[in-house]
């Protein structure tokens, strides 16, 4: 089955372009780093005060120079992913959450061995494409060493490509000498970083510093914005996604002036925000279509995209998260997108990752990709096949040839969604709580992580212990 | 590998030719007709079964390895019955009156005889009386009623009261299924066993005879 999500039309499409452009050359973008704001200088950009005005050539001779897709290389080189034009799309996991939630312990902070669990769970699922260092935020990790020894967990326990950590130029700077150091030169682009604009119409110092050393090293990075529409952009849909494609194209700009090539992904999570609580609604439908409309956009420029995933507001693991992760996630496959972020596990509007979450994330994709995939596959002899089956008197298909060898292939069969009657359900006290809760536990159990040679590891412990 | 052994592999993938052949080459080499069924085709279906628990293999696996211990025990039948092997149970087997529905009870039957019980499979619209003689003419273990339609359901009542006034009632377990059937309408009607599938019903089947 064939899924194209798209909400603009081509006219709209150039119209929306047009006054991106317009935005950016006219009221500019809110920049107070110097360094950045001299690269544009330098670039022929008009700098007034903390405004950085920049003429439609300058932006689209920088968009020309990304690339359409690129090759990230893991620890392990078979675990490389494309992003971008000609490659399926890669899925990262939930991040940036604060808490964690499991069905036997309920909801409490994130701890270092939660991080550990998370990446084991990563790496063992064959839809995630990267090791994600910033999936939770581990509260019992040393004051100091924090972000580092997050890396380095990561790196020990997956041999995937690192989606790495990128809050400042500082951490940029060591993110990217650890996965160098993990790589061992396998590859040009060996970890990705993600940034964010500052809505409305800004980037903060944090952000363009490491959009400046994400791009300076050549390492791939993705460009988001998640305002609030009605808060942080306008309530009107279309003005919101101007909006955040000028924040966008703004940041893409700045890392094409410090070097042309470098990598980057077009992203946006933007939504709308509650109007009785003033609070972020990422499981709402109007972020599909602002969503699609980026991806959009994102092809329009040839620019890899990136949206969200099972995004969800719930709390409980209740039908309210089911609609919100399953339409998130079966329209981020239908409008094009190349990397996903929060496919599986994120909850209560980026808050928290529960483990349960996680297992039905996965079962969700894996419905998405039976309906989106081979699709109905016609037989060379269906006539006779039927004919003979009806004719052979078994009564059924049960025990027919194309039962035997297809049914494996031609039938998903659901890990958590429960498909018994209802007395063998109740008798057995079956929920798919309970269900996903088993299987991670066994995932977990059964996990054993990749090699990492010892000399690398003790090069990295001797980054970690840096000051 | 021992021949007995090719015989529970064959069986394991459902080749129900080979398994045939496999066990008449062991009557031929004189191994006797009990370890043929204990040692080849039982042990078989005993991995298949446990595959089955684990959610390794599914019904069309099983049904398939049920058919070749069908067509490998045929040819044991007669030399069992001539050294005096019982089978591991009898059942009577029957979709209830005025219901015409029968492919949920062929797969009740397959898997029994998987287990390696006898089943005497009366077919569709069986009517209480005969579901009875055949139990007492038989002396089976087990009547098992099935029935789809929820205007049917209601003959199995009438089953069970064919039983006591037969007098067998105490001596013959009554198993009941069906989409509509439910646990607690087995206690309502006084059935014995409600089971929710055919793999659930073979395994009750087999307690019921091993009593």
């Amino acid at each position: 089955m064939h899924l194209r999500a798209e909400v603009l039309s081509p006219k709209d499409l150039q119209t929306v372009h047009e006054n991106t452009l317009a935005l950016l050359e006219k009221y500019g973008i809110r920049i107070k780093h110097q360094e950045a704001k001299m690269v544009f200088l330098e670039h022929g950009a008009k700098v007034e005060g903390d405004h950085v005005k920049m003429p439609p050539e300058l932006v689209m001779k920088a968009l020309s120079s990304v690339p359409s897709s690129f090759i990230l290389t893991g620890r392990n080189t078979e675990r490389n992913v494309g992003i971008g034009e000609g490659y399926s799309p890669v899925f990262g996991p939930g991040a940036g959450a604060v808490f964690i939630s499991d069905y036997e312990r309920g909801r409490r902070p994130g701890t270092v061995q939660d991080l550990r669990n998370l990446l084991a769970l990563s790496q063992s699922s064959k839809h995630i494409g990267v090791a994600c260092a910033g999936m939770i935020y581990p509260f019992d990790m040393p004051v100091g060493v924090g972000l580092e020894a997050a890396i380095l967990e990561t790196l020990k326990i997956s041999d995937k490509p690192l989606f790495g950590l990128s809050q400042d130029s500082a951490v940029s700077e060591i993110c990217i000498e650890m996965a160098r150091v993990a790589t061992e030169g396998k590859g040009e682009h060996y970890v990705m970083g993600v940034v964010n604009s500052l809505s409305p119409m800004a980037w903060d110092d944090k952000m363009l510093g490491s959009i400046m050393v994400y791009a300076a090293n050549n390492q791939p990075l993705v460009l988001a914005c998640c305002s609030m529409a009605g808060f942080t952009s306008p309530t009107t849909l279309s003005a919101t996604v101007i909006q955040n494609n000028a924040e966008i194209i703004a940041g893409i700009v700045l890392s094409q002036l410090v070097r042309p090539g470098a990598p980057v992904v077009y992203g946006n999570t933007s939504t709308i925000t509650d109007m009785s609580t003033m609070n972020l609604c990422i499981g709402a439908p109007e972020y599909q279509l602002i969503s699609t409309a980026a991806s959009q956009l994102a092809k329009f420029y040839k620019i890899p995209y990136r949206s969200g995933g099972g995004l969800t507001d719930a709390k409980a693991l209740d039908m309210q998260a089911g609609i919100e992760a399953t339409t998130n996630l079966l329209f981020s496959m239908a409008n094009g997108v190349n990397f996903v972020l929060h496919a599986l596990g994120i909850m209560e509007s980026f808050m928290s990752i529960s483990y349960e979450k996680w297992i039905m994330d996965e079962e969700i994709i894996e419905r998405i990709m039976r309906m989106t995939g081979d699709g109905c596959r016609l037989l060379p002899d269906a006539v006779e096949m039927i004919g003979n089956a009806v004719a052979s008197g078994s009564g059924s298909f049960i025990d027919h040839d194309d039962t035997l060898d297809n049914f494996r292939s031609e039938f998903y069969r659901t890990p958590v969604s429960n498909r018994q009657n209802w007395d063998t359900w109740e008798k057995n006290g079956i929920s798919c709580q309970k269900t996903a809760n088993g299987i991670w536990q066994k995932r977990l159990k059964d996990f054993v992580p990749p090699e990492l040679p010892s000399y690398v590891l003790k090069e990295l412990e001797k980054l970690v212990q840096m000051p | 590998m021992s021949i007995l052994n090719e015989i529970s592999q064959n069986l394991q993938c459902g080749k129900a030719k080979v398994v045939k052949e496999l066990v008449q080459k062991a009557i031929d080499e004189g191994i006797s007709a009990e370890s043929i069924l204990k040692e080849g085709l039982l042990d078989g279906m005993g991995v298949i079964g446990e595959k089955f628990k684990n959610d390794e293999v599914y019904v069309p696996d099983v049904l398939i390895a049920a058919r070749a211990m069908s067509a490998g025990s045929e040819l044991l039948k007669p030399l069992l019955a001539s050294s005096g092997v019982k089978a591991t149970g009898k059942v009577v087997l029957g979709t209830v009156a005025g219901d015409l529905h029968d492919i949920g009870k062929n797969l009740v039957r397959m898997m029994m005889e998987g287990k390696g019980l006898e089943v005497i499979d009366l077919g569709i619209d069986v009517s209480a009386e005969r579901f009875v003689e055949t139990a007492v003419r038989e002396d089976a273990h087990a009547i098992c009623c099935s029935a789809l339609l929820t205007t049917t359901m209601g003959e199995i009542k009438n089953v069970i009261d064919a039983a006591i006034q037969a007098g067998i009632r105490d001596k013959v377990t009554i198993m009941i299924g069906g989409a509509p059937v439910t646990d607690s309408f087995c206690k309502m009607v006084g059935a014995d066993i409600y089971t929710a599938d055919a793999a659930s019903a073979a395994d009750a089947a087999v307690q019921v005879c091993s009593r």
